[in-house]
């Protein structure tokens, strides 16, 4: 049995905005990026991905365009808006104070 | 965020074309992406093609499931399956059709009946602020149902009431109008000063009643005329002011013109077409003076004051009622005042009313539930010929919730056509009600509107949905739960055996609920025909005139010698055979008189048994075609100075007489002592249980002198030809006596029954038609389940055939099945109709109820409807060529 590779509700959309505080992505790429930032924790499936992206666009916080992938290949690449950098920031601190909760509740 | 969502919804939906190109744009490069990525990791092309769809999972399976996120997606979801819904039935445009006939039928049908019901019950009068409205009726003592007020009374009222802005009385009468050239019968209404403010209308020209317009009797003949009057008698000429026209033989100035759609405020009844004022009460009554006390004919509406609620305005009305029975203990004994809003009908004859659509409504009840069995057999039908696909797209990873939405999706479609086109039944089912509410009980113009109520509108749509559950739901969840594996395998085999047996539940059904409509539709046809036929008496060929003297001004003395040489005259005219006149038409008990034996006078002559009577003249039975069981008619010897004489009916002489013959007995009738000389049967209809009533019979030329109704008369007349071929005739002999009388109430005998029993007429046409509609479609129900029987058992009929079973068993083993469905309805039916007839009582005349001959004629025809719908899926089965049916998938 592969280790579960599920993300948490939630964790995705955190990912996908932390991965594009950086660079404007295409989706595969925001995938490849996913997993290497988490070291092979999360496997990020197009089902979950797609979805994700085009939800999130719809909520203000990602814009996307056309463009050229490194290799010269026409993709669609999603960057954060302000409204995404802003939530970014609420995500992550709500992350923060879920874990530390979470590490407190499973010590005790 | 809540603008970014407006404009991505709005994108969503109206550039979806363009959405959807740039999300498999995006899909496929990225596919693209993926490709090269997996040959940049050094796989052969093919091998990085397969590879990558593997990873993305399928395009079209990706873009299903980003479109689930979007803004609107539900709404795009739901518009996906009402378009595929909408391809699958264009695809089957003979069952789509015949789906949404069924259901407009049922739908508009109930449409229709809740129309009416809303017409009786609910609807408020056309005019101005009609919630404030409100019909007053005086209540007696002993008396079960609302009668009118005296004037006098009225006056009080309005000028003790605070509960009301405005409080008017109407009395409507029956006038005589001479126009110029043109005379006829009209109703007009004789009306106090402030009724048209009551109603909140103001004239369309000239002027309405002034306050003074009511005090002094005879000073104000004027009248305001109404515009459907004014428009047919006048074409709407603007210089009708200041014209003279008679009325009952007065001459009186019309002041002004009533806006349009003012016909009168008693909805279902006659049409009033003019108004006069109170002050000419006695042109418009006779009998006793309308300004006077104790003469109690006229009605209230009244405007309730801004705030003030129906129980307020009640509880006053009742503390006024009180103190005018302590001021006039003589008159007011006892009576009393109901205040109710202005709502739908006559409240006398909501009663009646409220039976007769119970009784409908719970037909029209039983054909929706019809409607539902046939639709959801058709569909179960439908979905287990497509079970195939449904297992195949299950297993492709359709989720359940989705196929059950697609299925109700089509469904609610189906309902949808069906209840559009349900508004057109209703307007049809509306015109055919309409015409038997457009007239009253006499055959006059009646003020009755019939139309789709916004109400109305809205519960037929939620009848439209509630019918998607009802005959949707269960098959779509039933499809849902489709077995894969068995399904794929075995399509076209053997069905699984609960889903045939609820279709076969659904067949049973109907033809339960459909020999209960079927047979209380023969009985209302049945009853019909024998009140048509006439009781005891022969009603074909007798004509029935109303002549009213007094209405122009004759004196009694005229009046009677005018009533004898109208008599003498028709009875001398070839083509009629005998005339006679009586008080009123041979079919009512609507008048009683004291009645006593002279060895048992009661202390006080008004508390005296009464008996329903009527005065009659010579000839009267024989024109009836009765012969008196004993003793004889009246006949020219029973005049005034002549000795009094009555005849009875026997339910008279056996109450009274028991065990005698009561020819030559005295009997004192409505005080007048007299000799009984004949016995005749009981004429009068009667419902299905009700007992025979008394009645005695006076002679109509002994009637008090000067009494002004014994000079009126309901004449009869026997005719040799058509009745309503020889009305004409009959009023130019009435007019070559006096051209001016007013001549009302034509009709034929016939007709008028079928005025007067309106409501077994009304009731046996709809439930002919639910009756014959609950026929079509068990007939159509069963032939659907049988035809999809044969056609599923395809191959075992082959493999029957080819061991050797003939056609006739063939034949037999289906229709054999259709019999045996249709009499297990029957079955189910017999015991329904046992209970359904409880409502009917009121409605069955000269027929048993539990008669079993409708019952026995009633299940013949279900059932050679069964065998006629079980014949041509028999006749497939037999004509199956056993090669091809073995080879049938």
């Amino acid at each position: 049995m592969a280790r579960d590779t599920t993300l948490l509700q939630g964790t995705l959309d955190l990912l996908i905005l932390k991965t594009l505080t950086l660079q404007q992505l295409h989706g595969l790429g925001i995938a490849r990026r996913v997993e290497q930032i988490t070291r092979g924790a999360f496997e990020v499936k197009p089902g979950s991905l797609f979805p994700a992206l085009h939800r999130m666009e719809e909520a203000g916080w990602l814009a996307s365009e056309w463009g050229q992938s490194e290799q010269g290949r026409r993709a669609r690449f999603y960057r954060l808006t302000p409204a995404g950098r802003r939530q970014l920031k609420t995500e992550t601190a709500d992350w923060g104070r879920v874990s530390l909760a979470m590490a407190l509740a499973l010590k005790s | 965020m809540l603008l970014s969502r407006l404009v991505s919804w709005f994108r969503n939906l109206f550039r979806r074309a363009r959405v959807e190109r740039e999300l498999d744009a995006e899909l496929r490069a990225c596919l693209d992406l993926l490709v090269a990525e997996k040959v940049g990791l050094g796989l052969a092309p093919e091998q990085a093609l397969r590879a990558a769809a593997l990873e993305l999972g399928g395009i079209e399976h990706l873009k299903d499931q980003v479109r689930d996120v979007r803004t609107g997606a539900w709404l795009q979801g739901v518009g996906r399956d009402l378009r595929y819904a909408g391809r699958a039935l264009r695809k089957r445009p003979g069952f789509t059709a015949i789906a949404a006939l069924t259901l407009a039928l049922g739908i508009g049908g109930t449409a229709s009946i809740a129309s009416l019901v809303y017409a009786l019950f609910e609807a408020r009068l056309p005019f101005p602020g009609a919630d404030r409205l409100v019909h007053l009726y005086q209540t007696q003592p002993g008396l079960d149902e609302y009668t009118q007020l005296s004037y006098v009374d009225y006056r009080y009222y309005r000028e003790h009431a605070r509960s009301f802005a405005s409080l008017a009385a109407h009395y409507t009468a029956p006038l005589h109008l001479v126009a110029g050239e043109q005379s006829a019968a009209i109703f007009g209404s004789v009306a106090s000063p402030n009724y048209f403010e009551t109603l909140g209308l103001r004239p369309l020209s000239g002027r309405f009643f002034d306050r003074d317009e009511e005090l002094v009797p005879g000073r104000d003949p004027v009248v305001v005329l109404g515009y459907d009057f004014w428009q047919s008698r006048f074409a709407g000429s603007p210089d009708v002011l200041g014209r003279v026209i008679r009325l009952n033989g007065v001459p009186f100035t019309i002041i002004g013109i009533a806006p349009r759609g003012l016909v009168g405020v008693a909805l279902g009844r006659a049409q009033v077409s003019l108004w006069i004022p109170a002050s000419m009460f006695q042109v418009g009554y006779k009998y006793c003076d309308g300004l006077a006390p104790g003469c109690n004919v006229v009605n209230l509406i009244g405007r309730l004051a801004p705030g003030v609620t129906l129980s307020a305005a009640q509880s006053e009305l009742t503390a006024l009622a009180r103190q005018l029975e302590t001021a006039n203990p003589e008159v007011n004994k006892g009576l009393g005042v109901v205040v109710l809003p202005a709502r739908g009908s006559d409240p006398n004859r909501q009663a009646e009313s409220a039976r007769t659509l119970t009784l409908l409504g719970g037909a029209m009840s039983l054909v929706l539930l019809i409607v539902c069995a046939n639709l959801a057999g058709l569909l179960l039908a439908r979905n287990l010929a497509r079970a195939r696909e449904t297992a195949l797209r299950l297993s492709l990873g359709a989720s359940r919730a989705r196929i059950v939405r697609e299925l109700l999706a089509e469904s609610l479609l189906l309902a949808l056509l069906g209840g559009s086109l349900g508004i057109g039944v209703a307007g049809l089912g509306n015109r055919l009600i309409q015409s038997f509410y457009q007239v009253d009980y006499g055959g006059r113009p009646a003020f009755f509107r019939l139309g789709l109520d916004p109400a109305v509108l809205g519960l037929t749509l939620a009848v439209t949905l509630a019918t998607v559950l009802a005959f949707g739901l269960v098959p779509a969840l039933r499809a849902s739960r489709t077995g894969l594996l068995t399904t794929i395998k075995d399509a076209g085999q053997s069905p699984s055996a609960g889903r045939s047996r609820l279709r076969d539940a659904l067949v049973v059904l109907q033809f339960a609920l459909a020999l209960v409509l079927v047979v209380d539709a023969s009985l209302l046809i049945r009853s019909l025909r024998h009140i048509a036929q006439g009781e005891q008496f022969d009603a074909a060929r007798v004509v029935t005139v109303r002549l009213r003297p007094t209405l122009a001004g004759y004196d009694s003395a005229r009046a009677r010698a005018f009533q004898l040489e109208v008599h003498r005259r028709l009875e001398a005219t070839p083509g009629i055979v005998a005339a006679s006149p009586a008080r009123i038409p041979a079919i009512w008990v609507s008048i009683t008189t004291g009645v006593w034996l002279p060895d048992a006078v009661p202390a006080d002559p008004s508390r005296a048994t009464r008996v329903a009577f009527n005065r009659v003249g010579p000839r009267f039975f024989e024109l009836l075609g009765v012969h008196p069981t004993l003793g004889r008619e009246f006949d020219r010897r029973d005049v005034a100075g002549a000795p009094a004489v009555v005849i009875v009916n026997q339910a008279m002489a056996e109450r009274w007489w028991p065990g005698r013959n009561p020819i030559g007995r005295p009997v004192v009738v409505g005080g007048v002592p007299s000799e009984v000389v004949g016995v005749v049967p009981n004429l009068q209809y009667r419902f299905a249980g009700q007992p025979a009533e008394p009645f005695v019979y006076q002679s109509y030329w002994q009637g008090r002198p000067g009494d002004p109704i014994s000079t009126e008369s309901v004449t009869h007349i026997r005719v040799a030809g058509s009745p309503q071929a020889m009305l004409p005739l009959i009023r130019r002999v009435i007019a070559s006596v006096d051209p001016d009388l007013p001549v009302s109430e034509e009709n034929a005998l016939v007709d008028r029954l079928m005025y007067e029993y309106q409501p077994v007429r009304f009731a046996g046409t709809l439930l002919v038609w639910f009756g014959a509609l609950a026929l079509f479609l068990s007939a159509f129900g069963l032939f659907g389940v049988l035809a999809f029987r044969v056609a599923e058992r395809t191959r075992e009929i082959g493999v029957r055939m080819a061991l050797g079973a003939g056609s006739g068993r063939v034949a037999r083993l289906v229709l054999g099945r259709g019999v045996a469905l249709a009499l297990t309805g029957l079955g189910l039916g017999a015991a329904g109709t046992l209970a359904s007839l409880r409502l009917f009582r009121s409605l069955v005349y000269g027929v048993p109820l539990g008669d079993p001959l409708g019952f026995a004629a009633a299940s013949g025809v279900l059932l050679l409807v069964a065998l006629a719908a079980s014949y041509l899926p028999a006749r497939r089965a037999t004509r199956l060529d056993p090669l091809l049916a073995l080879r049938h998938d």
